[in-house]
């Protein structure tokens, strides 16, 4: 693992039985006991000093989460033992909230030094924040950017600062906790996560980001994304994800909630590679305004099972949904991911591009829903999966639902399922190319147009972390 | 409509019906799949025996009681397997266990017309099942024209190198709400062709698998279906490809008016002892008048990597540049649209490759109907 891939995306293969001595000092408060509880629901809302409507959201959310049950489709998730998961953990430095980067703690500093995450934000960003376990350590906005009315903190933070703003949209009409068990669940023990709001008209020049490290092994981390961008607004937004490969099993349960505003423009990207014994189970919205233009832009390459659907609802006239997404299964992995779009308002449009690749016994499944209300006309969508299989231990699926209830609509869908071609393999080794360049030139080429839409430094990491899963593939 | 023990009632019609041992096991297994799939009671649709126990009407092919064709071991082995099967639909299980009417027919040689199986009457349960024979080529009309609520099955295999075409053409009375169950298989080197028209009918729900178990086998399944208003009508299709070198289309056509309901989940399943094996599935939609729902899931299961396999679907009412040009010919908007609707369909019928008699069936059926659609819209 070299340190240029290690900069960006922190993949740590090495896996851990236990933790080590460096770990155990970063830890500056953790639950006083596994499991989730309403106890430890009680603990975290006294750690945090939050108002009592927040206790008492997040108590009616573990009922919700009590009642439901586990999705009967997808993924098993039976070995997922929440009475075995550490619900909260505070690093330490979160006491005295580091105002810049010299006073973050330095196994942690290392940590995010190595993600490049300092280097990135002197170089490129708007803002940056760090979250380590439960808790967001480091956050920054420019002065530039702060001037304009853009708010970008973490959320605990948003809670105290901005308590009507937050109450308002914090898992009301988007992600309602009845949404499905795991949003119940988030709503209950969630901590961290960030908090964005673009003023009317004001248009943020480069990204937001933040970057999430589980380190704890046996962990819970529910981060919680609130973007508002009012009327007019524009802003894109990039989170990336790791943690160090234990043998004990973590649990990854974020939500994100978006609200686009009449006329704006939001890019969510978001590039997750979790070690494989991370369970990613997230539930991504966006409520999308008249002309608004909501833009999801995911790579899903660790974890050991993903179930993500970024869904957008287009309630406005004339609002528009993009959807990229790559997803990269190896062995032992099962992404299960796709897109939603509900067109409830007349002169929507959206389109869904989604590709996977799996090999040595991953699988890959697309899994969609499109919806168009009745009388809404003028709607536009399509949809297309694309799966490359590289041998017969793996398994590429695709669950495409088109459920159209208007007359009015034009609705394209294809999928295509298949192998690298050994056409294509040939007359590149035919000019000269080595078999693993070749190769490595035609997953570029399948996954070109989802990376194209990544700031450059992602990109060519995105390309080369895939290309290093590929190798070995030819043949 | 009262509802009856699966198993309590396949004891009682096998009895009535004198029918020999070993189609009474047929009809237990059955029972007993699905009682294992948790269906133990469904409704009586038979009101009474006599009436029921009749034959289906032929024509240009060999037809006899189920009870006579299991006689054969082959066939009766087949069919008893399909009972055990997991894959088999519950309404072929169902109507394999309850029919008060069964038929097996036999088609062999090479034969350029084709030969008809027909239902016309009030039979709650019906079971018939259709063999084409080693290298036989020919065709079959399987009419369904139910007067009253009922659940069919059938039964059909291509066998070895045999080209069969066959074409269930679905015209039930307007009140009728039916179900039919079918598993088809195609043998090595086969190559059959299965069309479904689906035009009458208050709802009709089809529920298909389809079985490629032998290498190079060739398998097309189409679907030609139009709603009128208050019509619904829903598909199951299952198509598996078990084998090496199979190859596969389905191409489906449906078209909706009025407030009728249109759901397809067709599932293609690529299993990992099949490579080479090419598959593709377009599915398309056509609403034309009022506000029709569709609801099309095409599925997709890749199990193998030396395989091609795709699938495609769309949603769109008529262009209205193909209607302009229509119109400016002089051709009023209504007929217009007609026009348009069975140009779709047609576009599926001379892609197929049927039968021509078979072809002019369906297209007179598709244009009858079409007509009766837009004159009820403007009535």
């Amino acid at each position: 693992m070299d340190n240029a891939t290690l900069r960006l995306f922190g993949r740590d293969a090495l896996p851990r039985k236990r933790m080590v001595a460096k770990e155990e000092r970063v830890v500056g408060y953790k639950a006083k006991k596994e499991g989730l509880s309403e106890e430890l629901i009680d603990e975290i809302s006294d750690v945090k000093g939050e108002p009592d409507w927040m206790r008492e959201h997040r108590k009616r959310c573990f009922k919700i989460f009590q009642r439901k049950p586990l999705p009967s489709w997808g993924p098993d998730l039976s070995g997922l033992d929440f009475s075995a998961i550490t619900g909260f953990v505070r690093p330490k430095g979160k006491e005295h909230q580091p105002n810049s980067w010299d006073e973050v703690p330095q196994e942690i500093k290392d940590t995010f030094e190595r993600l490049g995450i300092p280097e990135a934000e002197r170089k490129f960003l708007a803002g940056v924040g760090a979250q380590y376990d439960s808790e967001v350590l480091y956050k920054s906005l420019r002065k530039s950017i702060s001037e304009l009315g853009v708010i970008f903190t973490d959320m605990d933070t948003a809670l105290k600062d901005y308590p009507e703003l937050v109450r308002k949209h914090f898992m009301t009409r988007c992600v309602p906790p009845e949404d499905n068990k795991f949003a119940a669940l988030h709503g209950a023990f969630w901590s961290g996560g960030s908090f964005v709001y673009v003023p009317a008209g004001v248009k943020v020049p480069t990204p937001l980001q933040i970057y999430f490290m589980m380190n704890y092994p046996g962990f819970g981390q529910f981060e919680h994304t609130l973007i508002i961008a009012e009327e007019g607004a524009q802003v894109q937004y990039i989170e990336g994800c790791s943690a160090p490969h234990y043998t004990k099993d973590s649990l990854h349960s974020a939500v994100v909630e978006i609200f686009a505003g009449k006329g704006s423009r939001v890019r969510y990207t978001s590039i997750q590679n979790w070690s494989r014994n991370v369970y990613n189970l997230n539930t991504k919205r966006a409520i999308v305004e008249e002309g608004a233009v909501m833009e999801w832009v995911s790579g899903t390459l660790g974890s050991g099972v993903s179930m993500i659907y970024p869904c957008s609802i287009l309630a406005g006239r004339g609002a528009r949904a993009e959807h990229l997404s790559i997803a990269l299964a190896g062995e032992g992995q099962i992404k299960d991911t796709g897109a939603k779009v509900f067109h409830m308002a007349p002169q929507t449009s959206s389109k869904i591009l989604s590709k996977s690749i799996c090999k040595k016994g991953g699988v890959v499944r697309y899994r969609g829903m499109l919806y168009v209300a009745p009388g809404c006309s003028g709607v536009k969508a399509n949809v297309r999966c694309d799966s490359i299989i590289s041998d017969s231990k793996s398994k590429a699926e695709t669950v495409p639902v088109m459920d159209i209830r208007s007359k009015d609509a034009q609705i394209g869908h294809e999928a295509s399922v298949g192998r690298i071609s050994e056409e294509q393999l040939f007359y590149l080794m035919s000019r000269g190319i080595d078999a693993e360049e070749a190769l490595a030139l035609i997953v570029r080429g399948f996954i070109e147009p989802i990376v194209k839409e990544l700031p450059l430094e992602y990109a060519v990491e995105m390309n080369r972390l895939i290309e290093m899963e590929m190798e070995g593939s030819v043949g | 409509m009262s509802q009856i023990a699966i198993i309590d009632k396949a004891r009682q019609i096998s009895k009535e019906l004198g029918e020999p041992d070993f189609l009474l096991k047929i009809r237990l297994q059955a029972a007993s799949a699905l009682r294992q799939r948790g269906l133990e009671k469904v409704e009586d649709f038979d009101s009474g025996l006599p009436e029921n126990q009749s034959m289906p009407s032929q024509r240009g092919c060999k037809a006899e009681s189920l009870a006579e064709a299991c006689r054969q071991k082959d066939f009766r082995r087949a069919l008893s397997f399909c009972a055990k099967a997991g894959f088999s639909p519950n309404d072929f299980l169902l109507s394999l266990a309850l029919f008060s009417s069964g038929s097996a027919a036999w088609i062999s040689g090479q034969e350029e017309a084709p030969a008809v199986l027909e239902r016309d009457g009030s039979i709650g349960y019906a079971f018939d099942a259709v063999v084409f024979a080693e290298k036989s080529k020919a065709a079959l009309i399987y009419s369904e024209k139910h007067r009253a609520d009922g659940v069919s099955g059938l039964f059909a295999a291509a066998k070895n190198e045999a080209e069969a075409q066959i074409c269930l053409a679905q015209a039930n009375s307007p009140h009728a709400q039916r179900k039919l169950g079918a598993v088809v298989e195609a043998e090595g080197k086969a190559k059959a062709k299965i069309l479904r028209s689906n035009i009458g009918g208050k709802s009709q729900q089809d529920s298909f698998c389809i079985l490629q178990a032998k290498r190079q086998s060739r398998c097309e399944h189409y679907n030609a279906s139009l709603m009128g208003d208050g019509q619904r009508m829903r598909l199951q299709s299952e198509h598996f490809h078990l084998a090496p070198s199979t190859y596969s289309r389905s191409v489906f056509h449906f078209g909706a008016a009025g407030n009728s309901q249109v759901e397809a989940e067709a599932k293609v399943v690529i299993e990992q002892p099949a490579p080479q094996s090419d598959t593709h599935l377009l599915a398309k939609s056509m609403p034309i008048l009022g506000n029709p729902r569709f609801r099309i899931v095409p599925q997709l299961f890749v199990r193998n990597c030396e395989v091609s396999a795709g699938h495609g679907s769309a949603v769109s009412s008529v262009d209205e540049e193909e209607l302009f040009y229509l119109q400016s010919r002089g051709i009023d908007e209504s007929e217009g649209r007609r026009m348009v609707l069975e140009g779709f369909f047609s576009g599926l019928i001379a892609s197929a490759g049927l039968n021509p008699k078979i072809a002019a069936v369906l297209s007179e059926s598709i244009r009858k109907r079409a007509k009766e659609v837009f004159d009820g819209q403007k009535a």
